[in-house]
């Protein structure tokens, strides 16, 4: 049976702003040239924004990484589990990370994999600009942690660390 | 005079707000949609080279990154002096475009309208949303998430990439499809016109059971703005410019897209980032007007695929045959749409410029390119200036979004009078409000989407601007 992957997907937009975040921090993770995690392969997605299709992506991962900037943040990156909720939500054309594995579940009837979100704090989304002084910080404290819990060979980091 | 705000919108992308201005008898005279995200298109894209364009415009929209992609490309072939593609060239790019139709048609659909559809546009926000559908109707969610997957797989097949595809240059395309890509395209098609097919039918069954409300819901009388193939059949990857009055009349037909500044101005409001295009024929009262899938229902003459355009003939009879204006109908035929992507789909795939041929022409360079496609939206013009050193010097983008402006505007003054309860916002209001921007599937921020943005507020003012009342409904995500 082949060792299923884990799962580092990073969405945004890398011509607004902070909303690169997440990207960015893909490609530093890509720079490092890892390769698996706890004996898992690591496989990478980048979007523009999470969509429902996306739930074929997570079909038969390990575990999942989401990664996206956020704006609520009032520390530079939250690292948090996500499970399976029916938000009642105003949305756009996006879908929450919850919202996604609700998705899987349901359409695919199956247990959707474990799932953790790496937010990091970004302030300005305005198209055409870089990224923000905060938001440079931000991003090399959430690739070290990021680098640190991937070289740690151990999921248990995964499910007990909340940043 | 009274003010009442709603900011931002819910399920239409970004950061929007609604205006409606009401006088004394409580009659709204003024509905005014803001939309603060259409700043800096062009300076964007000044300054850069005009070969790296059709990838940079990618970027304006993680919406509609291909229709941009394609219209910036087209304009490119203009640059390059390239009359006449090549035919696996125009071939690969029309794939890509149905992909791209497809996939969005499927996500507006899915995702936005089906809520309001299936549980009716008085049911609980809490439940009608995707997540409701979800719930509800587990098969039908399914068969949205596979037929926009399947799209998306077009798309990346065709432009080589999912997302930041490099498929379209200036002058052509940079690859063609191998025949195990085909063959995987290939395998589900069948499938996906099915489904294509029972979309619209869901819709149709809908309609029909409350028909009064959908033809009278947020309905207006507008020009219509749309591209056409030579022989009048729908067109959404190249053609002539047709205008078609709100009473029928051919104001134009078959235009020259590059003389598309012949027809069209854009005047400003202080009010808004957005402008507000016009027919130059009818001056600025009278010459607004609609583009998108509602549009080109009307103005063409004809599907060139069958089931398709079984279905559209259905559609025309909804008024004997003259333009269909209702604002609901924009679901119907973005579904009849799909149908003829997914129907147009299967009879490209088997064709073999496909697979091999030459992918790129060139001619004598010009400093003047201007790209015109049918994204899913509606009509979007790409027009570029370039130096000697091929740096764009000028840019000018109209969006889908943009030419439905005063229309979107006139519906939602069309639905607040309908439903405004003294001076009060209510949910049956905004939820009504909320409908007759969907419609448009407006695409207002172009992806900004970061966690934790976008609540839903109302608020109310006085003659003053002074807030009288103010509801904010929380969202936990933005998208």
């Amino acid at each position: 049976m082949p060792v299923k992957p884990v799962l580092l997907f990073a969405y945004g937009n890398e011509s607004r702003g902070d909303d690169a975040l997440a990207p960015l921090l893909l490609g530093n993770i890509q720079q490092k040239c890892l390769s698996c995690v706890a004996g898992h392969p690591l496989k990478f997605l980048k979007d523009y924004q999470m969509q429902i299709e996306h739930v074929m992506d997570l079909q038969n991962c390990e575990r999942v990484l989401l990664i996206d900037a956020d704006s609520s943040l009032d520390k530079a990156f939250h690292f948090y589990p996500v499970t399976a909720s029916a938000e009642s939500l105003y949305t756009t054309h996006g879908m929450s990370p919850g919202t996604l594995l609700h998705t899987f579940r349901k359409v695919l009837k199956q247990k959707p994999p474990l799932t953790s979100m790496l937010a990091i704090q970004g302030i300005n989304f305005n198209l055409g600009e870089n990224l923000s002084e905060p938001a440079q910080r931000n991003l090399q404290l959430a690739t070290e942690f990021l680098i640190s819990l991937l070289v740690s060979d151990d999921f248990r980091n995964w499910d007990e660390k909340i940043f | 005079m009274t003010r009442i705000c709603i900011d931002p919108i819910s399920r239409v992308e970004g950061h929007g707000k609604i205006t409606l201005q009401q006088n004394k008898q409580q009659v709204i005279t003024q509905a005014r949609l803001h939309i603060a995200e259409f700043r800096g298109f062009e300076k964007f894209i000044q300054g850069r080279p005009y070969w790296e364009v059709p990838v940079l415009v990618q970027r304006l929209c993680g919406i509609c990154p291909v229709s941009h992609h394609l219209a910036a490309a087209k304009a490119g072939d203009m640059l390059v002096g390239a009359k006449q593609l090549t035919p696996t060239a125009e071939k690969m790019r029309r794939l890509m475009h149905f992909g791209q139709v497809l996939q969005s048609h499927a996500l507006h659909f899915f995702h936005l309208s089906s809520p309001d559809l299936l549980f009716g546009y008085d049911d609980e926000v809490r439940h009608r949303n995707i997540v409701g559908v979800i719930q509800d109707f587990p098969d039908l969610a399914k068969q949205g998430v596979l037929l926009r997957k399947y799209g998306q797989e077009v798309i990346r097949i065709t432009s080589g990439k999912r997302i930041h595809g490099t498929g379209a240059i200036p002058g052509g395309i940079n690859k063609c499809l191998t025949t195990d890509d085909r063959d995987f395209l290939l395998k589900d098609i069948d499938q996906i016109v099915e489904w294509g097919v029972s979309a619209v039918g869901i819709f149709k069954k809908i309609f029909y059971e409350h028909a009064d409300y959908h033809q009278q819901f947020a309905r207006i009388e507008s020009n219509m703005v749309s591209l056409v193939r030579a022989d009048g059949a729908l067109e959404l990857y190249d053609g002539g410019l047709r205008v078609r009055s709100a009473d029928n009349r051919l104001l134009f037909d078959h235009q020259n897209t590059n003389n598309y500044l012949d027809l069209i101005n854009e005047h400003v409001e202080s009010w808004s980032y957005m402008k507000f295009p016009f027919l130059k024929s009818l001056g600025v009262e009278k010459g607004w007007y609609r583009v998108g899938p509602l549009a080109r229902m009307n103005n063409c003459d004809f599907i060139s695929t069958p089931l398709a355009q079984q279905e559209r003939q259905e559609f025309m009879k909804l008024n004997n045959g003259l333009p269909v204006q209702f604002t609901l109908a924009y679901h119907w035929a973005r579904l009849i749409e799909l149908l003829h992507c997914a129907e147009s789909i299967r009879e490209l795939l088997p064709d073999t410029d496909l697979l091999s041929g030459e992918l790129t022409v060139k001619g004598d360079m010009q400093q003047t390119g201007i790209g015109v496609i049918e994204a899913p939206r509606g009509t979007l013009f790409h027009h570029y200036e370039i130096n000697e050193e091929g740096l764009v010097t000028k840019a000018n983008l109209i969006v889908s979004t943009t030419h439905n402006n005063q229309a979107m505007n006139e519906s939602i003054r069309h639905v607040a009078n309908q439903y405004i309860s003294g001076n009060e916002i209510t949910e049956p209001l905004l939820n009504q409000l909320e409908v007759a921007v969907r419609a448009y599937d407006p695409c207002l921020s172009c992806a900004t989407h970061a966690l934790g943005q976008m609540p839903l507020e109302v608020n109310l003012l006085d003659e003053n601007g002074l807030i009288l009342d103010k509801k904010i409904k929380s969202s936990n995500y933005a998208g």
